[in-house]
């Protein structure tokens, strides 16, 4: 497995995800809606010596790497499918019906400039199989991430637990297969429901990276918190913890602790300001930094 | 639980709910997902590629002949509702609706009709009862800790995708689960006046509501959907007792009390979502899903009556008429005449 950095910087606040308030979340939506507040959050985190940044192919945020001078030093972890994006649109036909109906609404002049050749490839799915839908599928959410270094392709964890609860072996198969052979990138699998998903990887002997959440509150830990940390502390999987901050209850000084003595090997931070990356950031970097 | 004991699952629209429902049935021990149907051929080719081992159909008589199903998940839009549950009741089937009910106060009246007369679980698509802390709001409600309530302020907002192809459709979802969760909290209206932009179900901008309730408490209501930054809806609900207030969000509740009341000091307590203890299993899209659905499937299982009854479907359709009523004629409409 290639190494992935102790820290890395999230982009939930830069997609209006926030967890606290709804006054939050539209604060976030309105402030990151501006490429212009990103990109110092970007500089800060880069000269603090965080060069992981994970996230999705949200507008705004390709929007503020296409004008930080140091994305190309950046380390990606791409966070596909976009959901929120399409969990917003999809109303009607699921995620899936969405990714098609956009993929039949982009131009020519777009598809070109994406890399998108193959797109008709995708509008002509219906008679493939597993491999060539996703493969297309991929292809069309990773043609953004194109001009940066990608390390890792991170299985959104809706779509992960989607797949988890069909008990369908093969997509993790064909995934990961993908990730690894195709973007020549660590494939690494979101989920908010860590107590079920890795004993099922462990049965089908899948090894990824799992992305899950994991905070002293407990916030997002399923089945339950204790049952998430006693596979942790068993585990030989390569665990990436997000939710660090409990969705903001917790400052860096009482959540850090909680992981330091864990199997963690790497977590993923959100910051919603500049004041806040400097604070989060620095913390994590004297508590965490060091395995 | 052996597999022939298991509830044998169909799904009826597989759109985001009914892939939702298709889901958590499945991770569920006391069901399985069988069979699905859906008139998009092109969702069902896609689908039949993602679940190779379930019976994908795009006709509802066909996928009720081929597969032994007894619990039906309805997914489609409001207005085939009733359709829908004619076809299905003479067959014995456990079915869960998304809500609302249906498309109008008449079809959710026979559609209740129907049901009466059998010994099956009929359950509807309103979450709030299953959310932690809406739980704990309607417990602090009722605790007696504000003395007399007498009134409420109440708005949920939200932002309309742009260009959505089922505006009506997605109004009359999220309003009714708003509407719902005021049933849910405060009981019974008697009474309403409301106005708004456009009639209610299909306005363009929203609406406001004047809701008397039968235990004489007093709600002003506001409702919008072209809010913008509000991607989820977004609702508070502000309660004013002679004993304090108590303001109730989806993340937080935030009580002020004039004086010391049991576990609660005066002036202000904040209780965050994030800090109460969720009694899920499994997430999946947001609290609420995983519990309403295993809810009503552990109901089906004991053939005992669900958590959310067509019943009070039907009390917020009667609301809904009612507010229809109450624009068009700019008059207070009693729901005791809604009949």
């Amino acid at each position: 497995m290639e190494k992935i950095d102790r820290i890395i910087l999230g982009s939930n606040a830069f997609e209006g995800v926030g967890y606290l308030s709804r006054a939050q979340t539209q604060n976030y939506i309105e402030f990151f809606s501006k490429k212009e507040n990103i990109i110092p959050i970007l500089e800060a985190s880069f000269n603090l010596g965080i060069k992981s940044f994970m996230c999705s192919n949200n507008s705004n945020i390709l929007s503020a790497l296409e004008n930080f001078k140091n994305s190309s030093e950046l380390s990606i972890l791409a966070v596909i499918p976009n959901a929120y994006e399409y969990a917003r649109e999809s109303t009607e036909k699921g995620v899936l019906g969405t990714i098609l109906s956009k993929a039949k609404e982009i131009d020519l002049y777009r598809k070109v400039r994406l890399g998108l050749k193959a797109l008709r490839k995708i509008q002509g799915i219906i008679t493939k199989d597993l491999l060539t839908l996703l493969t297309n599928l991929m292809d069309f959410e990773m043609a953004s991430f194109h001009p940066y270094n990608v390390k890792g392709v991170i299985l959104h964890g809706q779509v992960t637990d989607l797949a988890l609860s069909s008990d369908n072996r093969e997509i993790f198969d064909v995934y990961q297969d993908l990730v690894r052979e195709r973007y020549k990138a660590q494939p690494i699998l979101a989920t908010h429901n860590f107590g079920t998903l890795l004993p099922k990887l462990l049965e089908w002997n899948i090894n990824m990276p799992i992305l899950a959440s994991f905070n002293k509150k407990g916030f997002i830990m399923k089945p339950s918190q204790e049952e998430c940390e006693k596979l942790l502390e068993k585990t030989d999987y390569y665990i990436i913890a997000k939710k660090v901050l409990a969705g903001g209850r917790l400052n860096p000084e009482e959540a850090f602790p909680y992981l330091s003595d864990k199997n963690i090997g790497s977590c993923v931070l959100g910051v919603g300001s500049l004041s806040e990356a400097y604070h989060t950031l620095s913390v994590a970097k004297s508590n965490f930094l060091t395995p | 639980m052996s597999s022939q004991k298991k509830l044998k699952v169909g799904i009826i629209g597989f759109g985001k709910k009914g892939i939702l429902h298709a889901s958590l049935a499945n991770i569920n021990p006391k069901a399985e997902w069988k069979a699905a149907c859906d008139s998009d051929e092109q969702t069902l080719s896609l689908m039949k590629i993602f679940y190779p081992n379930i019976a994908f159909f795009s006709d509802i008589v066909e996928m009720l002949e081929k597969v032994d199903l007894n619990t039906i998940f309805i997914c489609t839009p409001d207005s085939t509702h009733l359709p829908l549950v004619t076809r299905l009741i003479e067959k014995d089937m456990n079915i869960f609706v998304e809500n609302p009910l249906a498309d109008s106060f008449t079809s959710a009246k026979q559609m209740v009709n129907l049901a009466s007369h059998k010994k099956n679980v009929f359950s509807l698509g309103y979450y709030s009862p299953f959310k932690v802390l809406f739980q704990k709001a309607k417990a602090l409600f009722e605790s007696g800790n504000l003395d007399k309530v007498k009134r409420y302020r109440a708005s949920m907002h939200y932002t309309l995708p742009p260009a959505s192809r089922n505006y009506e459709s997605l109004v009359a979802n999220r309003t009714s689960s708003f509407l719902h969760l005021i049933y849910w909290l405060f009981g019974p209206v008697k009474s309403l006046y409301a106005k708004a932009f456009g009639r209610f179900a299909s306005g363009r901008r929203g609406s406001f509501l004047i809701l008397d309730h039968s235990s004489d408490l007093m709600g002003l209501v506001d409702l919008s959907w072209n809010r913008p930054g509000f991607q989820k809806p977004a609702v508070k609900i502000s309660l004013e007792g002679t004993g304090g207030t108590l303001d109730i969000s989806e993340d937080m509740l935030k009580l002020y009390l004039y004086k010391k009341r049991g576990e609660f000091n005066k002036g202000w307590t904040t209780m965050y979502r994030i800090d109460l203890p969720s009694p899920s299993k499994f997430y999946l899209c947001e609290e609420g899903y995983f519990e309403g659905n295993s809810s009503f499937l552990k109901s089906c299982s004991n053939k005992k009556k669900s958590t959310v009854s067509w019943e009070e479907g039907l009390e917020i359709m009667r609301m809904i008429e009612a507010i229809d009523l109450s624009i068009d004629s700019n008059t207070e409409i009693s729901l005791s005449e809604v009949k």
